[in-house]
């Protein structure tokens, strides 16, 4: 079993990505997660990020299902993806984190569909949404949508957020405390003590991207970023462990 | 300097950001690069960058005097193509001084737009005589396909592409193994997949150098990237160390086999 101390990361991929070729299956996201030991993570498919969101995000869950008593926790997270969400409503029975990556899938923000998601009911309350907002103005958009729709539901995460969008979404951040940020997207010195500062530790989440991104980078930035033990502790995996129920 | 630090970041700004505001004050510098193994580190004004050449070099030059610490930090001359007369007077200046030991070009920084052989030319031509890398920033795939026009064009200079092309990086890379002048740095994405695919896309790592580009990236964060990658104790180290000691001449004595070690450098 996984060691409840060791960092949990929000944000993993796995799957083929044409262009980056076919290495990042279910099982090299696990090696890559042992050898940096990291305990636990959330795991996304990339058939659910670039094909079909249904049957990726069943992927996802039966990935994290029989990874049971493995050395790493996996954790399903969904994607929704909003062009499609009239002709293909989602099952999220199954997801423990939802992700809308508008960046990735070209989508904007604000997008009509995704107000609709938010205001309509169609995503569970209690469940975290981690939303990509990587781009300039999508931090900003979501402010915008939760303050619209007066979101009372789970906790919403920033990701991919770096240099002066990183300022952007903790602006966004410190306007609603519903509103955290994973650390996937940050790569500056000092962004990661910056976010902690402004916003606190306990709404800050390790999150890396791996296998496609550097999770050793990820990890490094965190380590370095000068916080206090506790603070690391709660941003390497307590924070995504007491948000997602998860105990090892 | 010290016998742990012997890394060498080709690559790295000088100025302040957002989150790391002590980055234009050189002791600050000097203790975050320590921090993570870092012994030397070539530094280009980011004033010189985006706002003044004249103004950021001269800061840059009094930043850059030997003062016997842990971290050697030496200067890029920051050039920019607009301001040729302002450029060839700077380099008269200081690339004489081995605290400069190239000329560094960007892309516009109010378009993006990549450095083009057209733009480079003048101030290339005159560069050639002190016989310093020049460097290019090559953020894209685009900017990568300039810069190997200009390693092309001017074979006389070593030519390093700073950036590798971001996340375009494997199709810079395969347009930029020919020019035997043109070198690479393995800053830009932090993807683990990139310094493997480098190697073999390069013929080796005899072309490749480490650099951060810091502060905008920590040096932490590429240095992981490196020790993901499937190659060599003795590959890794010439990328870290060996091959930029080598092309600016920076070794201050035989060097010795180390053990290399990207956590060595990030303990809490």
């Amino acid at each position: 079993m996984p060691d409840p101390e060791s960092p949990f990361d929000l944000y993993t991929v796995f799957g083929p990505v044409p262009p980056l070729g076919g290495r990042g299956g279910i099982d090299a996201l696990k090696q890559t997660l042992v050898r940096h030991k990291v305990g636990g993570a959330v795991v996304v498919s990339t058939r659910a990020v670039h094909a079909d969101a249904a049957s990726g995000n069943q992927e996802a869950a039966d990935a994290a299902a029989t990874a049971t008593g493995d050395e790493v926790t996996l954790v399903p997270g969904a994607v929704v993806n909003p062009c499609s969400l009239f002709v293909d409503a989602p099952d999220l029975s199954r997801a423990r984190l939802i992700c809308l990556l508008p960046g990735t899938q070209n989508w904007p923000l604000p997008y009509a569909p995704v107000t609709a998601l938010f205001a309509s009911g169609g995503l569970p309350r209690t469940v975290p949404v981690l939303v990509e907002t990587r781009r300039p103005g999508d931090a900003t958009a979501v402010g915008m949508l939760l303050k619209e729709v007066g979101w009372s539901g789970g906790p919403v995460l920033l990701s991919g957020a770096s240099g002066a969008v990183l300022t952007e979404a903790l602006a966004v951040a410190r306007a609603n405390e519903r509103v955290g940020l994973t650390t996937h997207g940050m790569r500056g010195v000092g962004e990661v003590k910056f976010a902690a500062t402004q916003i606190g530790a306990g709404r800050v989440f390790f999150a890396s991207g791996t296998v496609g991104e550097s999770l050793g980078a990820g990890l490094a930035l965190v380590k370095l970023a000068g916080l206090s033990p506790e603070e690391r502790t709660q941003v390497l995996g307590g924070n995504a462990r007491r948000m997602l129920g998860v105990t090892a | 300097m010290s016998s742990e630090l012997h890394y060498v970041d080709v690559h790295c700004g000088w100025g302040g950001t957002t989150c790391a505001p002590g980055w234009s004050d050189a002791s600050e510098i000097r203790t975050a690069l320590q921090m993570r193994g870092i012994g030397k580190a070539l530094v280009a004004s980011r004033t010189a960058r985006l706002f003044d050449p004249v103004e950021g070099n001269d800061e840059l030059a009094a930043g850059v005097v030997n003062e016997g610490g842990a971290v050697d930090l030496r200067g890029w001359l920051v050039a920019h193509p607009a301001r040729v007369a302002d450029a060839v007077a700077q380099m008269r200046r200081y690339l004489l001084s081995d605290r400069f030991v190239g000329v560094a070009l960007y892309p516009d920084p109010f378009t993006g737009r990549p450095v083009t052989a057209r733009d480079a030319s003048e101030i290339v031509k005159v560069f050639l005589r002190y016989g310093k890398p020049l460097l290019i920033h090559t953020p894209s795939a685009a900017a990568m396909a300039e810069t190997v026009d200009i390693a092309q064009m001017f074979s006389g200079v070593k030519v390093i592409a700073s950036g590798m092309g971001g996340s375009e990086w494997r199709e810079a890379l395969r347009m930029a193994s020919k020019p035997s002048n043109l070198l690479m740095d393995i800053s830009g994405a932090l993807c683990p997949e990139k310094v493997d695919f480098a190697a073999e896309t390069m013929g080796g790592v005899r072309k490749l150098l480490f650099a951060s580009g810091a502060p905008e990236t920590d040096p932490a964060a590429v240095l992981s990237v490196l020790f993901e990658s499937g190659l060599s104790q003795e590959d890794r180290a010439r990328i870290l160390y060996g091959n930029a000691n080598r092309l600016f001449d920076l070794a201050e004595d035989e060097e010795e086999p180390v053990v290399l070690s990207a956590m060595n450098s990030l303990t809490p």
